[in-house]
C-alpha cells in the first residue's frame, strides 16, 4: 500500500458536497499538490487529513495507520496555515518548541539544541528570542515551517502558505520549500490555486473541481495532455476552438476552412474541442506548414514578453513572444500552429 | 459600567485627535456634537466624583461644596466608623469571591457556546444574559425568597450574597468572555493541536492567554458591580453580613456627614488602584496582540 492512501473521501455540509469521493495514493517522499479554484474542496480535504474536519465517509491511511477517528494531536502531521497561525504571545523559541514540549520528552538543553538546529535549517539562526510580531513576512513564514519541521512529521500539509506574500517573496519561498523538500524528503501535500506553484513544486498534481478529482498525474503529463478544457484552462492560458473531425485524420475549425492534421493520440478522442497554447503559436515563421494569415488585434507589453491577440479566420488567438513588441494593432502577419491537442469540453 | 464609559470616552478623545482638520460645515457640526457629548460625559461621570471628593475634605459636619476647608478628619473617622468593618470584612471579600466565581463560570459557559457545537445555543446565551433583562428588584426578591428558604439556613449570609452577586454579574463576565474567545483565531487552536496539544492544553496555552484582557475586564466589572450593589444586598443582608452600600443606606436615613463622602472616596480610590494595578500586571494591550 502507498504511504498515504485515501479512499473515497467524502465530506458534505448539508446539501453542499465539499469533497466528493476522492481517492488518492501518495508514495513516501512524494510532493503532491492539490490544485483547484476557490471552493473546490482543497482546504476541506487537507483539514480532513489533519483531523480538523470529520469526513462524512472514506478512509485515510498514513504509514499503515487509519487516521479517521484519531484526534489531530495524535496524527504526526505538520500543518502550515495560509495565515501561518503563529502564536503571537510567544517568542520564536516558544513557537518552535511548542510541539517538542507536547510530543517529545526532552530536557530543556536538548530542546534548545533541536530548536537551534531547525532554525539553522530554515536560515533563521539565533532568532530564538525574537518576538513574532517584529518578524518580516518571510521570517514568519520560516518560523511556521520550523515549527512543524522540528517534529519530523510523517506528512507535511500546506494550505496555500504563500498566497499572502508579495510576488517576489513568494517566488523565493517557493524555491525554499522545494529545497527543503529535496533535502528532508518529507512526504508533502501542498494546497494551492496557483498552477505555477503546483506545476513547479510537485511530483504529482491532483486537480479538483467542485469537490471531484478531475486529474491526478505528474505536472508534465497534465501540461502536455490536459484531457479536459477545465484542466487545460487551469494549468495555463489556452486558446480553444470548436472543430469538426474529418475522415482523413484532420480537424477543421468550425467557422473556417482551416484544417490541421490530427495527432495520432487524438484519433479516437471523444471530443470536438481543440486547444492551442499561446507559446505554441509562432508569428511570422520563416517556413513550414500549418501556417495561416491573420491580423494583430492587440499588443500588451509584459516586461520580458509581449502578448498578442491575433485574429485568424473567425477566431482570436492569444500568443506570447519574447522581447519588446514587434507588431502593432492592424498589422498583417502569418501564424504557425506548432502544437495543439484535443480536450474534453 | 462607569469604567467602560470612561474608557470609551478616553478612546474617543484619542481617535478624535487623529482626525484630519478639515472644516466643512458638516465637520464643524460633527465636532461641536462630539465636544458637546464629551462635555456631557465628563460632567455626568467625572463631576460627581470631584464633588464627592470635595465634600469629603470638609473640616466640619457640613457637606459643603466647594469644601469650607481642607482636612482629612473624615478619613480618620472612617477608621472607627460603622463603615470600616462592612467595607473590608464584608463587601471586599464578597466582591473578590463574586468576581472570581463569576469570571470562571462566564469563561466556561462562553467557551462551550462559542467553541463547541451544542444544542440550544441561543437559549443558553439568553439564559446567561437574562439577569440583564429582568428588573433588578425582581431578581433581588426572587433571590431573597429562594435563598432564605429554611432548608438553606445553614448557608452563611455572606455565601448567599456571593450567589446573588454571581447571578447579577454573570451576564457581564459571560459576554466579555464570549467576545474575547471569539477574538482568538480558531486556526491558532488548530495550530496548537496539530503540534500535539490536547483540546484542554490548547485552551490553557493559547486561548486563555490571548483572551486575557477580556477576562480581566470581566473580572473588574463583576468586582465593581458586586462592590457597589445595594439592591440585592438590601434584600439578602442580615446581622453581621451587612455590606457597605447597605450600611451607608441605613446610615443616611438618620444622619448626614462628610463621612459618607469620605467612604465613597476610599471606594473610588480602591477601584482605581485595582484597575491600574491589574492593568499594569496583566496589560490591557494583550488582546490587541492577537490581531
Ligand atoms: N464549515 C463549513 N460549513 C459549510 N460549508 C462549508 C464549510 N467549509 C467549507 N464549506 C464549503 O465547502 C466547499 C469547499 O470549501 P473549501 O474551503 O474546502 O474550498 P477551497 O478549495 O479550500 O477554497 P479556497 O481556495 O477559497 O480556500 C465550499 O463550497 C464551501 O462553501
Ligand atoms: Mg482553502
Amino acid at each position: 500500500m502507498a504511504f498515504v492512501n485515501i479512499q473515497n473521501l467524502r465530506k458534505s455540509y448539508g446539501d453542499v458536497v465539499a469533497v466528493n469521493d476522492v481517492s488518492l495514493d501518495i508514495e513516501e517522499g512524494e510532493f503532491v499538490s492539490i490544485l483547484g479554484p476557490s471552493g473546490s474542496g482543497k482546504t476541506t480535504m487537507l483539514k480532513s487529513i489533519a483531523g480538523f474536519v470529520d469526513p462524512t465517509a472514506g478512509s485515510i491511511v498514513v504509514a499503515g495507520n487509519e487516521m479517521i477517528g484519531l484526534p489531530p494531536e495524535d496524527r504526526n502531521m505538520g500543518l502550515v496555515f495560509q495565515r501561518l497561525a503563529l502564536f503571537p504571545h510567544m517568542s520564536v523559541f516558544d513557537n518552535v518548541a511548542f510541539g517538542l514540549r507536547h510530543r517529545e520528552n526532552l530536557t530543556e538543553a536538548e530542546m534548545e539544541e533541536r530548536v537551534a538546529e531547525i532554525l539553522e535549517i530554515v536560515s533563521l539562526p539565533g532568532y530564538e528570542d525574537r518576538n513574532i510580531q517584529n518578524l518580516s513576512g518571510g521570517e514568519q513564514q520560516r518560523v511556521a515551517l520550523a515549527r512543524v519541521l522540528v517534529l519530523e512529521p510523517d506528512l507535511l500539509l500546506y494550505d496555500e502558505p504563500l498566497s499572502d506574500l508579495d510576488r517576489q517573496l513568494r517566488e523565493q519561498m517557493r524555491r525554499e520549500i522545494k529545497d527543503l523538500h529535496d533535502r528532508l524528503e518529507i512526504t508533502s501535500i501542498y494546497v494551492t490555486h496557483n498552477q505555477r506553484e503546483a506545476l513547479t513544486l510537485s511530483d504529482r498534481v491532483l486537480v479538483l473541481h467542485e469537490g471531484e478529482k478531475v486529474r491526478y498525474a505528474p505536472p508534465s503529463e497534465i501540461y502536455q495532455d490536459p484531457q479536459s478544457k477545465f484542466v487545460a484552462n487551469f494549468v495555463g492560458d489556452s486558446n480553444f476552438v470548436s472543430v469538426t473531425k474529418g475522415q482523413n485524420g484532420t480537424v477543421t475549425f468550425e467557422d473556417d476552412d482551416i484544417s490541421l492534421p490530427m495527432h495520432e493520440a487524438d484519433a479516437d478522442a471523444p471530443t470536438d474541442l481543440l486547444y492551442i497554447r499561446p507559446e505554441d503559436i509562432t508569428i511570422n515563421p520563416s517556413d513550414g506548414d500549418r501556417v495561416f494569415s491573420g491580423t494583430v488585434r492587440s499588443t500588451v507589453h509584459l516586461g520580458s514578453v509581449t502578448e498578442y491577440k491575433i485574429e485568424v479566420g473567425g477566431n482570436e488567438f492569444l500568443t506570447t513572444d519574447l522581447g519588446a513588441p514587434k507588431y502593432t494593432k492592424g498589422d498583417s502577419v502569418t501564424v504557425q500552429f506548432e502544437d495543439y491537442g484535443l480536450v474534453e469540453a | 459600567m462607569g469604567l467602560m464609559a470612561i474608557m470609551s470616552v478616553l478612546s474617543a478623545v484619542l481617535t478624535g485627535r487623529n482626525s484630519r482638520s478639515l472644516s466643512t460645515p458638516a465637520v464643524v457640526a460633527g465636532r461641536a456634537l462630539y465636544y458637546g457629548l464629551l462635555g456631557l460625559a465628563v460632567s455626568t461621570l467625572v463631576l460627581p466624583i470631584i464633588i464627592v471628593i470635595g465634600i469629603s475634605l470638609n473640616p466640619t459636619q457640613s457637606q459643603a461644596f466647594p469644601p469650607s476647608g481642607i482636612s482629612l478628619r473624615w478619613y480618620q473617622e472612617f477608621l472607627v466608623s460603622p463603615f470600616f468593618e462592612p467595607f473590608f470584612f464584608v463587601s471586599l471579600p464578597i466582591a473578590i469571591a463574586t468576581a472570581t466565581i463569576s469570571t470562571i463560570l462566564g469563561i466556561l459557559a462562553a467557551y462551550v457556546v462559542v467553541r463547541r457545537d451544542v444544542p440550544f445555543e441561543n437559549e443558553v446565551v439568553m439564559y446567561f444574559i437574562s439577569p440583564l433583562i429582568i428588573p433588578p428588584a425582581i431578581i433581588a426578591l426572587a433571590l431573597m425568597i429562594t435563598l432564605n428558604f429554611n432548608l438553606l439556613d445553614f448557608v452563611p449570609t455572606s455565601a448567599k450574597l456571593v450567589v446573588g452577586h454571581v447571578v447579577i454579574t454573570i451576564p457581564y463576565t459571560f459576554l466579555t468572555a464570549m467576545t474575547a474567545i471569539e477574538s482568538v483565531d480558531t486556526e491558532l487552536v488548530e495550530g496548537a493541536r496539530n503540534l500535539g496539544a490536547t483540546k484542554f492544553q490548547a485552551f490553557r496555552k493559547i486561548t486563555l492567554p490571548l483572551m486575557k484582557s477580556g477576562v480581566v475586564s470581566g473580572f473588574l466589572l463583576a468586582f465593581i458591580l458586586s462592590f457597589t450593589d445595594s439592591l440585592v444586598a438590601l434584600f439578602l443582608s442580615s446581622g453581621s453580613s451587612t455590606t457597605l452600600p447597605v450600611e451607608i443606606f441605613l446610615f443616611l436615613q438618620y444622619e448626614s456627614s462628610p463621612l459618607v463622602a469620605a467612604t465613597a472616596s476610599i471606594q473610588i480610590l480602591l477601584v482605581l488602584v485595582l484597575v491600574l494595578l491589574i492593568g499594569r500586571l496583566i496589560g490591557f494591550k494583550a488582546a490587541a496582540v492577537s490581531s
